[in-house]
């Protein structure tokens, strides 16, 4: 170990007490030991002289006050936090409700178009063309028996839906009797009068 | 080691609602928590910044304060880490930072060390201080400064006594090496 580490051990207590005494016993005999111990010791007195320094006393009278207004700063801030907390959260549940209300619109679209028989009437409905309701359902290999009972029971679910008069079915029989078709109908049915029988349909559909 | 009697009293009286309790233990405690912390960062400004982050936790946290140990050791071990931590985020900060030399100009001029003489000596010791690693510093701080024996120091930081004892050896060796490096550049 070299002297100036031993002369740090001694100065800072850390011999142990035989250590302490052959240190000691070579301080008594080396000038130059003696010499780096006191060098030491000054730098030590130094370091001490270091320890209660003067300074602004303005600085610490004022230490309490800029803290009580960074304190309160703080406070404020911590309110904010709050408020961002509660928007983002109503937002969140905003966004989750518009999700979920679009997600039940759709859903309420959606079965009617995996239905068969939906299906086939909005196809019915693209093709003006297509003959009667029984052969756009693909009865047409049944016999003219079963045709006739099947066009009795779409007649009876379209006057149940229209909530047709018995004026006005009669009228349609008169009118299938006639051999009237389809076309001849809605050209005696203008506009106005369309709008409202679609109106109808779609109000007792709905509600 | 600073007076310990009418600590218990004063977190007593700042839990029970008395601000002005509160003001009492920073005034007792101020230059400590200070000078520590400059003679860490060795500048005011980031001293100042510390005294103010180690205020605010002990505000916080004084009302879980339970008397396990001593107040003084208890504000010295957060200023002890406050300021440990101060110098790690520093040296994050200055390693992607470019304009260090700047700065540090800033803060050598902003002091309330106003003697010219002492803030020349201070300004010596404080160059030694920061070529040594933090924690050798803070022991030897502890130490030399607050003359705090190894089993305080112990109590403050946690570490064990005899890596802090070789701790401040390397420390002590290192400023002795360092100092005589300054006086034969002159």
């Amino acid at each position: 170990m070299k002297m100036n580490d031993k002369i740090i051990l001694y100065l800072d207590g850390q011999l142990t007490g035989e250590e302490r005494t052959a240190f000691e016993k070579e301080l008594s005999e080396s000038k130059s030991l003696k010499e780096q111990l006191n060098r030491m010791k000054d730098f030590n007195a130094g370091l001490g002289e270091l320890k209660n320094i003067s300074a602004e006393n303005d600085y610490f009278v004022q230490m309490i006050p800029k803290f009580r207004s960074k304190h309160a700063q703080k406070k404020k801030f911590r309110f904010f936090p709050g408020i961002t907390y509660s928007v983002s959260t109503a937002t969140a549940i905003i966004i989750v409700m518009l999700f979920v209300t679009n997600k039940n619109v759709k859903n309420e679209i959606h079965p009617a178009q995996n239905n068969p028989v939906s299906e086939r009437i909005v196809s019915t409905d693209a093709n003006q063309d297509a003959g009667s309701l029984s052969e756009q359902f693909g009865f047409i290999n049944m016999s003219s028996e079963e045709i006739a009972i099947s066009d009795t029971l779409l007649n009876t679910m379209l006057v149940r839906e229209l909530d047709l008069t018995p004026q006005s079915l009669s009228d349609i029989s008169q009118a299938d009797n006639n051999s009237v078709d389809i076309q001849t109908i809605l050209q005696g049915v203008n506009d106005k009068e369309a709008d409202a029988i679609y109106n109808e349909i779609l109000h007792k559909k709905i509600l | 080691m600073a007076d310990p009697s009418g600590d218990f009293d004063l977190v007593k009286n700042f839990i029970g609602g008395d601000e002005g309790a509160f003001n009492k233990i920073v005034l007792k405690y101020q230059q400590k928590i200070y000078w520590h912390a400059r003679r860490m960062t060795g500048n005011h400004l980031d001293a100042d910044e510390i005294v103010q982050e180690v205020l605010m936790v002990l505000y916080e946290k004084l009302k879980d304060f339970q008397f396990k140990s001593s107040l003084y050791t208890w504000i010295y071990r957060i200023t002890a880490t406050r300021s440990i931590n101060f110098l790690r985020k520093n040296n994050l900060k200055n390693f992607f930072s470019f304009e260090d030399k700047e700065s540090e100009v800033v803060k050598s001029n902003v002091d309330i060390v106003k003697d010219v003489e002492t803030k020349e000596r201070l300004d010596k010791l404080e160059k030694v201080l920061l070529k040594i690693p933090a924690k050798q510093r803070e022991v030897f701080i502890m130490r030399n400064f607050d003359e705090l024996s190894y089993e305080e120091i112990s109590k403050i930081t946690g570490k064990s006594i005899g890596g802090l004892k070789a701790n401040y050896f390397h420390a002590m060796k290192k400023i002795l090496e360092h100092m005589k490096e300054n006086e034969n550049e002159r």
